[in-house]
């Protein structure tokens, strides 16, 4: 059987339909690697290799041609609900609650394409995090820097994919937790647009903000699984029905014709040269000249942020009133500083909203896609507190996700593709209209194919 | 805590200083 190790999902599903790779031996190689890797990555916080091996024998002995993800091992975020596991969500108190009694939706449409669940990822206590640090599983660590972040809050995700674990993972992104794992590990991702795919059965943050989506090492993969993920959940109110409408069909129609312009202003204060170099790379790359302003970013972000503690103190508020010692001391104090927010700066941050919302898509009558740096810099080192940004110190876990709340403030489809600096590779955000992750995809496999945008492999 | 609720107060007021239209964000519409 051929090395693949780092092999894509749909190589993968390629090899098992083919026969020259059983799921089984996928399945144990990929176990074998967590074995392996994950002391040094603790990107695992449940390994499922039982139902993994079981899920593997029913893939061998079924029609593999009809299956896109036949054989390919992934794991999801300990937010999502694996039958038989408590769904921890990185905490310490969830770790009380009963196991799930269904998967997630996302997971069973994944096995029903063939896919094998290896387990469950590490993550920031509640997602309420940008660094990929948990007081109570330890930090998933960056492969490209065992001293440094993976990101949050998805970030056991990040660094599963990113360390070549397994080929692909899901995560959630609530303000930037797909996009921000995705640039400090060097992978790709996909934000979906708000009430693309079903949330339903898994721990909520932020009901008005929660995205889920797939991390993976190249388009195709990230293209594969989201189609089939695709499709209305009466489960999830925020789903909406349109039916699925699959991105792998235009993933080669190449960019000819799509106008694409950068952000400009607000996303380009603060960042780093690492985040404009690659921002620029990218651009260049796609002869994306014109420079865009996406109108009161500043504000948005700032709006995301009240929604954000609010929402989320009150989704929180009799934990924190029972259990206030058993939470992260630095999501508790943020939680409980939501809970004291007068509702009136709350309301003005929900009007403001629809404000944004109206002017920021009306900037794609005249362009199909916007590129806007994913982080301000590279994965920081672990247990870093502040960095500078436009010459002000700031606090690093607020803050890596500047650049990613005021696009998921409006739900708006994100492809977060890498660029592969040396020593860490950082990300950009390729921003779409509503519903048009088909073009984000596009463009991210456009830069992939130049060579622009890779996964780079690390050496672990 | 205390420190967390100055930084969203004083983001919040960066909202609620900018000049929106009265009732921006209307209650949910049945539309079909």
């Amino acid at each position: 059987m051929a090395d693949l190790s780092w092999a894509s999902s749909s190589d993968i599903a390629k090899a098992v339909a083919s026969g020259s790779a059983s799921a089984v031996s996928v399945t144990e190689a990929a176990l074998a690697r967590i074995a392996t890797l994950n002391p040094a990555l603790n990107a695992f916080t449940a390994v499922t290799a039982e139902r993994a091996r079981a899920q593997a024998k029913k893939v061998d002995a079924s029609d593999k041609s009809k299956l896109p993800l036949a054989g390919v091992p992934f794991a999801v975020k300990n937010l999502f609900d694996v039958k038989g596991i408590a769904t921890v969500a990185g905490s310490k108190i969830n770790r009380a609650h009963p196991p799930a009694q269904n998967d997630s939706p996302l997971i069973a449409r994944l096995e029903a394409a063939g896919a094998v669940l290896v387990g469950a990822l590490n993550m920031g206590e509640y997602a309420y995090d940008f660094t990929g640090e948990n007081v109570h599983d330890g930090p998933s660590r960056n492969p490209h820097d065992i001293t440094r972040m993976s990101g949050g809050s998805s970030g056991g995700s990040g660094s599963a994919v990113g360390g070549g674990m397994v080929p692909l993972a899901l995560g959630s992104d609530t303000n930037g937790s797909i996009r921000v794992p995705s640039s400090l590990c060097g992978i790709f991702g996909l934000k979906p647009t708000y009430g693309r795919l079903s949330r339903a059965h898994s721990f909520p943050f932020v009901a008005s903000l929660d995205h889920l989506g797939p991390f993976a090492r190249s388009t195709r993969d990230l293209a594969l699984s989201y189609d089939v993920m695709q499709g209305f959940d009466a489960d999830d109110a925020a789903t909406v029905d349109r039916g699925i409408e699959p991105s792998l069909p235009s993933l080669e129609q190449g960019i000819s014709g799509l106008r694409i312009a950068v952000a400009g202003g607000y996303f380009r204060k603060g960042a780093s040269p690492e985040a404009l170099s690659a921002l620029d790379t990218v651009a260049k790359a796609l002869g994306a000249g014109r420079d865009i302003e996406i109108p009161e970013a500043a504000r948005a972000r700032a709006a995301a942020y009240v929604i954000t503690c609010t929402e989320g103190a009150a989704l929180h508020l009799e934990r924190l009133r029972k259990q206030a010692n058993d939470f992260d001391p630095a999501v508790r104090d943020r939680l409980l500083a939501g809970a004291m927010v007068p509702s009136t700066l709350v309301v003005k941050a929900q009007i403001f909203r629809r404000w944004y919302r109206d002017r920021v898509v009306a900037l794609f009558e005249d362009c199909d896609a916007i590129l806007a740096p994913s982080t301000p810099v590279t994965a920081p080192k672990l247990g870093q507190q502040t960095f500078t940004l436009d010459g002000v110190e700031l606090p690093v876990r607020p803050n890596m996700g500047i650049y990613t709340q005021p696009i998921s403030f409006i739900g708006l489809p994100v492809a977060a593709v890498p660029v592969p600096l040396k020593p860490l590779p950082i990300g950009v955000q390729i921003i779409a209209a509503p519903w048009r992750e088909d073009i984000a995809l596009r463009i991210a496999y456009a830069l992939e194919r130049m060579g622009v945008c890779v996964a780079p492999q690390p050496k672990i | 805590m205390k420190a967390n609720l100055e930084v969203t107060l004083k983001l919040a007021a960066t909202v609620a200083e900018f000049d929106l239209p009265d009732a921006a964000e209307p209650a949910p519409i049945y539309k079909v």
